[in-house]
């Protein structure tokens, strides 16, 4: 991953609402203002990013989810780097950053 | 002197003006539907006049004092902040709402995409039409704001087969000094009936003024982006309400439609109720 080590970490942000809609979430920054739509899987990798799991172990777990034998290793990072550019999660403050 | 009646969906308020000719101007903001399953509480405005401006008492206690146009902006605001009070955490998509036979269609437009001169049509063809300016977006079901028609002089003429009592239709001046009618749903001679329930189908508008009416259907990622544009919501729990957008978008079949000529726009819509299972 170009940017984002596999060991880097990620958290969640605060002021951040998620509202479950049937084929993704709403998520609403009070900040910014914005309003944004994830699909199932970049919510996937937002939620585990809550959970202050490692860019590796995220694409490891998207993998075993959908059973896939090459580890979506670009599309993870492109979704991670599109959650830190929209402010909607932070690398984790122990993680090196991108 | 009768009252003039401004329900919202919670409340009934009651102008009472000191002359006709008061009357016949603060008519604008009038909007008495039949809301059958909606109790309202029925609070009432007294307006009397002094040193030549008008006087009026809010249920607040608060006085608005000027002339009938700014009664009438006041109005406006109250029942906005009414409705917005009332429904807490609930995105309003700006549009028209209209029963085509059992089927409740949405109307959304852009201001001058001709959805208001489309549901005057419509009214006149028969159809009910529930509002023109909201639909409010409950959990589990949508309710039209009451409100009339607002359309400018210019546009009424588009509209043929007008019946002579419209032109007595309450108006205001415009900025621009053009006229603004508001006109009842009741214009077709069908009673003004708004009940909560479900929205069967979205009919995004798109001005094609002196062409022919187009209708096509759209995706539900399309008609969620656009009617993104046109929704407004809350201060609060905005994930929630753009999430009830978003199932609306999803679930409800959308279309979008060339809005020129009336009659064509009517064959689409009413082609669109009868093909909804």
């Amino acid at each position: 991953m170009t940017g984002i080590a596999p060991d880097t970490k990620f958290s969640s942000v605060d002021g951040i609402e998620v509202n479950r809609v049937p084929d993704g979430a709403m998520v609403y920054q009070n900040e910014r203002e914005r309003v944004h739509f994830l699909n199932p899987t970049a919510l996937i990798v937002f939620e585990l990013c809550g959970l202050n799991k490692t860019a590796g172990e995220i694409e490891a777990f998207i993998a075993d989810a959908f059973g896939l034998d090459v580890a979506p290793t670009e599309a993870v990072k492109e979704c991670l780097t599109s959650l830190l550019d929209e402010g909607l999660v932070i690398c984790a403050p122990s993680s090196a950053a991108p | 002197m009768r009252p003039i009646v401004c329900r919202t969906l919670r409340r009934e308020y009651r102008l009472h003006p000191p002359s006709d000719e008061v009357a016949s101007l603060l008519r604008f903001v009038e909007a008495a539907p039949e809301l059958p399953a909606l109790p309202l509480e029925v609070l009432d405005i007294p307006v009397r006049f002094r040193d030549g401006f008008l006087v009026a008492t809010m249920p607040s206690g608060e006085l608005v004092e000027g002339t009938p146009n700014h009664l009438v902006s006041a109005m406006h605001r109250i029942v906005l902040v009414d409705l917005i009070e009332g429904e807490r955490h609930t995105p309003f998509i700006h549009g028209a709402t209209v029963m085509i036979g059992s089927r409740r269609i949405l109307l959304v437009g852009h201001k001058g995409s001709g959805k208001s001169t489309l549901a005057l049509h419509l009214s006149l063809a028969g159809h009910d039409v529930e509002g023109d300016e909201h639909l409010v977006i409950r959990e589990s079901e949508v309710v039209a704001r009451p409100r009339t028609l607002r359309i400018k002089e210019g546009s009424l003429r588009l509209v043929p087969g007008l019946p002579e009592h419209i032109w007595e239709a309450p108006s205001i001046n415009n900025w621009d000094g053009s006229v603004i009618r508001s006109i009842s749903p009741t214009i077709g001679g069908r009673p003004w009936v708004i009940r909560p329930g479900n929205l069967d189908a979205v009919v995004l508008l798109v001005a094609n003024h002196g062409g022919r009416s187009v209708a096509r259907p759209i995706t539900g990622k399309d008609a969620f982006g656009r009617l993104m544009t046109e929704v407004l919501l809350p201060q609060g729990g905005v994930a929630i309400a753009a999430g009830r957008l978003r199932r609306i978008a999803m679930e409800v079949p959308a279309y979008q439609l060339l809005l020129g000529d009336l009659a064509t726009a009517e064959w689409h819509l009413s082609s669109i109720a009868s093909q909804l299972t």
